[in-house]
């Protein structure tokens, strides 16, 4: 026996309390580990996903440029449009290896199911290296490819024929992306010609997608682009800083709920000790009259105060490395802007940072318990017995 | 001469409210080393008080209370803590067991405290102490479990783990019957006779005249030997 089998004792009379403990302290720390998994994955996924899409720069006409930023990757609708002379221009500059004009629209239907359509042309290929076709590429103006989503939930494959009511056209399709993980995978995406046709955009295109290879030569490249007139060029480093500024408020939010969430659970834990401890001014009454020193009961009511919260921080880390794989959707939901790749991942730092914080989350619930403990005189022992 | 402890014009006050209770009034007192008192008095004389002043659990109002040489009132809390788990065992009379530690646990508690000394060897030093206050098979049982009579022998074995110089106790025989009362008194003795300075509370008169000599308490004052 020795002080540590004394403090385990005292946690095991106390089982219901201290499972409690442990709870509260473990739901604070999966939060703590989701949390900062998430916020450290979301950056990650996001320079994957700029990395991935070969697009280094994004031309479009003058625009709020985070909403440029966020149809290059995911599509959507913008009511400027850049003239398709452009696209030739910018291929025509030194330096350019790939320009790819987008046309993007949505289009809703009468019972409310919106889809999402991209002309796009054969260049984009070369942005996209990552895409594998099932079938082939577009035969003619009437070919459509899908993407995996969009497949899936048309119930369509390469061969069949799909009519959209909305513009009254059918189209063939010729090809079906493998999934991508990315927004790519809910798309239809139509011949850049024919969607410009069947949207009365003739001539126009919503953006044009720029690769100049070496990363060095971005800056040199803008400043010519810039020069054709009524364009805004905008760089992948941009597009992420635009993304991450936006999101950044959602994260502050997010954290500030936790520091609250840990203040809490800190308060929680130094109530029930402190409860405990008033429980047992007796016995240390009696421990301190068989020669136990205060410091002797400091190390027991602290022992006990570090080890439910030990336990508490690994319960916490391993549930919230589980939850958090669930927690995926849910966040993206709340975010005004979510990478298509996965955003949690299991950190080993992250699960090792947060049981150590679990640990000073009981100190700092430990330190004035365990003092208050420790004044105890062997005087209580005595007192009204 | 060779005081162990030396009680000089101790007083230990009590305040209930106005009412100022007088538990140890100008006590003088000195017993020499390896000496077995007696200490006896009605109930209320504050014979408690005076154990837990020489034991070092309290501290005078006013006079001083030397222990082995050392005056508890200009001693730390750390100090006294110390002097109670290394030179004194206490038989307190409400036994002091944790509910939660078995009988062995019990009697092991003080070494656990005491910093030197190799665990197997103090729970070896538990078990014989159990088997000389003859409670061998209660090894393992809680307070809870045990009659008053083996919580006092048990409390009797916890005084001695740490080896002290001086065994304070407190009505050992209190909840004895003659038996055992017997017994105990064989323990003390023995434990005397071996060296131990031994200071007994007792009600018992038999046990009383068995030791070397007897200190009468009333209403908190001394009376002539
Ligand atoms: N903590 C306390 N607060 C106030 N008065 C106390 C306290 N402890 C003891 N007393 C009083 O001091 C007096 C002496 O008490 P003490 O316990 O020393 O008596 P005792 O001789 O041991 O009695 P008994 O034989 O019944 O054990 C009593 O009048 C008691 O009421
Ligand atoms: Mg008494």
């Amino acid at each position: 026996m020795n002080i540590i089998t004394l403090s385990l004792k005292s946690l095991k009379r106390k089982r219901t309390r201290a499972a409690l403990t442990i709870i509260g302290v473990a739901v604070a720390t999966a939060a703590l580990f989701s949390l900062v998994s998430f916020s450290v994955g979301y950056d990650r996924a996001l320079k994957k996903e700029m990395q991935d899409s070969g697009l280094q720069m994004l031309v479009s006409t003058e625009g709020c440029p985070t909403e440029a930023a966020s149809l290059a990757l995911h599509g959507g609708e913008i009511t400027k449009y850049v003239d398709e002379k452009r696209l030739t221009e910018v291929r025509s500059i030194q330096g350019v290896h790939v320009a790819t004009g987008m046309l993007m629209f949505s289009l809703t239907e009468e019972g409310g199911k919106t889809s999402l359509f991209s002309g796009i042309d054969d260049e984009i290929r070369k942005l996209k290296p990552y895409w594998k076709l099932k079938g082939s590429w577009f035969k003619d103006g009437s070919s459509i490819i899908l993407g995996a989503e969009a497949a899936k939930v048309e119930e369509r494959t390469v061969g069949d024929k799909i009519y959209f009511p909305g513009f009254d056209r059918e189209f063939n399709v010729a090809g079906v992306l493998q999934r991508t993980g990315t927004e790519d995978d809910g798309f239809f995406f139509l011949p850049l010609k024919t969607a410009q046709e069947v949207f009365h955009k003739q001539g126009k295109l919503t953006a044009i997608g720029v690769n100049v290879g070496d990363p060095g030569r971005i800056e040199k490249v803008k400043e010519q682009i810039e020069e054709l007139p009524d364009v805004y060029v905008l760089t992948a480093d941009q597009m992420m800083g635009q993304i991450l500024k936006l999101v950044g408020s959602s994260k502050t939010l997010m954290f500030a709920v936790l520091a609250i969430a840990l203040i809490i659970s800190i308060v929680g834990v130094l109530n029930t000790v402190l409860m405990s401890v008033m429980e047992m001014v007796k016995e240390f009454g009696y421990m301190r009259c068989v020669g136990a020193a205060g410091i002797d009961v400091f190390k027991i009511v602290f022992l006990e105060t570090i080890t439910v919260c030990l336990i508490g921080g690994i319960a916490g880390a391993l549930g919230g490395s589980v939850l958090s794989s669930f927690a995926d959707s849910f966040i993206r939901s709340v975010l005004p802007y979510a990478p298509a790749g996965k955003m949690i991942e299991f950190n080993p730092v992250i699960f090792v940072m947060s049981i150590f914080f679990a640990i000073i989350l009981g100190i700092i619930a430990g330190v004035y318990p365990s003092i208050k403990a420790s004044k105890i005189s062997p005087m209580e022992a005595i007192r009204n017995e | 001469m060779n005081n162990i402890i030396e009680l000089k014009q101790v007083v230990k006050l009590y305040e209930r409210g106005s009412e100022k209770i007088h538990a140890v009034d100008r006590v003088n007192l000195s017993i020499e080393q390896g000496e077995f008192v007696a200490i006896v008095g009605p109930s209320g004389s504050g014979k408690s008080t005076l154990l837990n002043l020489i034991g070092c659990v309290d501290i005078p109002t006013s006079g001083t209370v030397k222990v082995d040489g050392l005056a508890t009132q200009a001693l730390k809390e750390k100090e006294l803590a110390k002097i109670r788990n290394t030179k004194i065992g206490f038989v307190f009379q409400q036994f002091f067991l944790l509910p939660t530690l078995t009988a062995l646990e019990n009697v092991t508690l003080p070494a656990v405290f005491s910093r030197n000394g190799h665990r197997t060897k103090k729970t070896n030093r538990a078990k014989e102490l159990l088997d000389l206050v003859g409670l061998t098979d209660r090894a393992n049982h809680l307070p809870s479990e045990l009659s008053g009579g083996e919580m006092q022998r048990i409390a009797i074995a916890r005084a001695l783990i740490n080896s002290p110089k001086i065994l304070l106790a407190d009505e050992p025989t209190g909840n004895l019957d003659s038996a055992n009362a017997e017994i105990v008194y064989n323990i003390l003795d023995k434990l005397h006779k071996d060296g131990l300075t031994v200071i007994a509370v007792t009600h018992n008169l038999e046990l009383a005249n068995k030791t070397q000599k007897i200190f009468k308490l009333k209403d908190g004052k001394m009376m002539d030997e």
